[in-house]
């Protein structure tokens, strides 16, 4: 079992506690985004703790940064741009994978248009190298700035991201003619309180007519190839580093001393 | 017996234009020759469902397993001006540019000269030469 941490540190280093979770959780792979840290550092208090071996697994994607508690060299760069960061793992004796890291534009800056069509591109990119490595056992990660539902994760010529591992299974959707791959997104089970975690991991109270509140845009999915290697269960949304809360009293995430985006643990059979 | 159809069409030549994507494929051949093919320049296109056309350009080192990162999008429409830039580059936030948002936003590029500025701009950024650079780093390693 291979444990992954992603989180968007919100331009903070949060050195302490990204070593506490990656400690707590026995995580293998630490993906960040808005890691306002230097990599040597944090691999400095990475490797100061239980846990050791930590190593810095460079690629040219400066929004994200990859970390791994084995060689760094079996987490290959296959393709990059400003936004998404594809990895080859590779471990001895372990399941290949494609790894996408991802951390898409802010709403701020794009209206939905823009982001549908990134989806589209960053899906064709994922497609391209799925060809080139000759599967799709390939792992999504990262903060869309788009909820689960929005079209750029649903649409077929974006991510295609089914909430059903069912309808996922049936592997591909042909539309107009064009085969899509699915991809199964596990995290639309986390909104909302009837569940034992936080509503969701980003919380934006912003004016206008449709309000939210709680946001899913930090995501896992998988192909339907990785369904089986992959317990949904095990995908969390920590709110405590041990006694310390994540989130305010009220239940919103503490952004003044940690981040507006809550972290995303999943685990993936390899 | 009925009147034959006329063909309405008058005699057609193909524009003068110099396509924004055949701009995009001088400067993948450059790139080539730039580096002695250690770094190869590509231009994917393809088109959405809207008709338009999107033109992807990517830095390859094909002696890293054709590791590829995607430097430029541009699109348009079945006319080549203007042209949409969904995700431009984004600039070093110390750079000065009148052209390049430094913050995200999408750029409209309505001429021929004001592509090659717009692409003089971001080939000869510093984010640019630095993954450039890196990458021919990583490519002589190699070897």
């Amino acid at each position: 079992m291979v444990t992954f941490l992603y989180w968007n540190t919100n331009r903070k280093s949060l050195h302490t506690e990204i070593r506490a979770l990656a400690e707590a959780h026995d995580v293998d792979v630490i993906i960040l985004s808005e890691f306002a840290g230097n990599p040597a550092t944090l691999i400095e208090h990475l490797n100061s703790g239980r846990i050791k071996d930590f190593q810095f697994a460079p690629g040219q994607c400066e929004r994200i940064q990859i970390f791994t508690r084995f060689p760094s060299s079996f987490l290959t760069p296959k393709a990059e741009d400003d936004w998404v960061s594809i990895r080859l793992l590779k471990m001895p004796a372990r399941v290949e994978i494609l790894l996408v890291a991802a951390h898409l534009p802010s709403k701020r800056f794009r209206d939905e248009h823009d982001q549908e069509h990134l989806s589209t591109t960053v899906a064709r990119t994922i497609m391209e190298q799925e060809k080139n490595v000759g599967h799709q056992r390939t792992v999504l990660v990262g903060d869309l700035n788009m909820n689960p539902f929005e079209k750029g994760v649903v649409n077929a010529d974006g991510m295609n991201a089914v909430m059903s591992r069912q309808v996922a299974s049936r592997k591909s959707r042909t539309v107009m003619s064009q085969a899509y791959p699915f991809f199964f997104n596990p995290m639309w089970a986390h909104f909302g309180d009837r569940q034992e975690g936080p509503p969701g991991t980003y919380y934006y109270n912003r004016p206008g007519l449709v309000n939210y509140y709680w946001n899913i845009f930090d995501q896992v999915m998988v192909r339907p190839e990785l369904i089986d290697r992959f317990d949904s269960e095990r995908v969390r949304i920590p709110t405590k580093i041990g006694e310390t809360s994540l989130l305010f009293g009220d239940g919103r995430p503490n952004k003044r001393d940690f981040s507006d985006h809550l972290p995303l643990l999943f685990e993936v059979e390899l | 017996m009925a009147n034959a159809i006329p063909d309405l069409w008058p005699d057609i030549e193909q524009s003068k234009d110099v396509l924004p994507v055949a701009i995009l494929r001088e400067q993948a051949a450059a790139l080539g020759k730039k580096t002695g093919h250690l770094l190869e320049g590509r231009v994917n296109t393809r088109t959405d469902e809207d008709g338009n056309f999107n033109h992807s350009f990517y830095v390859v080192a094909p002696t890293l397993d054709n590791y590829s990162y995607r430097l430029i999008s541009i699109t348009h429409g079945a006319e080549p001006y203007p042209i949409t830039v969904p995700d431009p580059q984004i600039i070093d936030p110390g750079a000065r540019s009148f052209r390049i948002p430094s913050v995200h936003g999408t750029l409209r590029i309505s001429s021929e000269k004001e592509l090659l500025d717009y692409l003089r701009e971001v080939l000869n950024s510093e984010k640019t030469m630095r993954i450039v650079g890196s990458l021919l780093a990583q490519v002589k390693a190699a070897t």
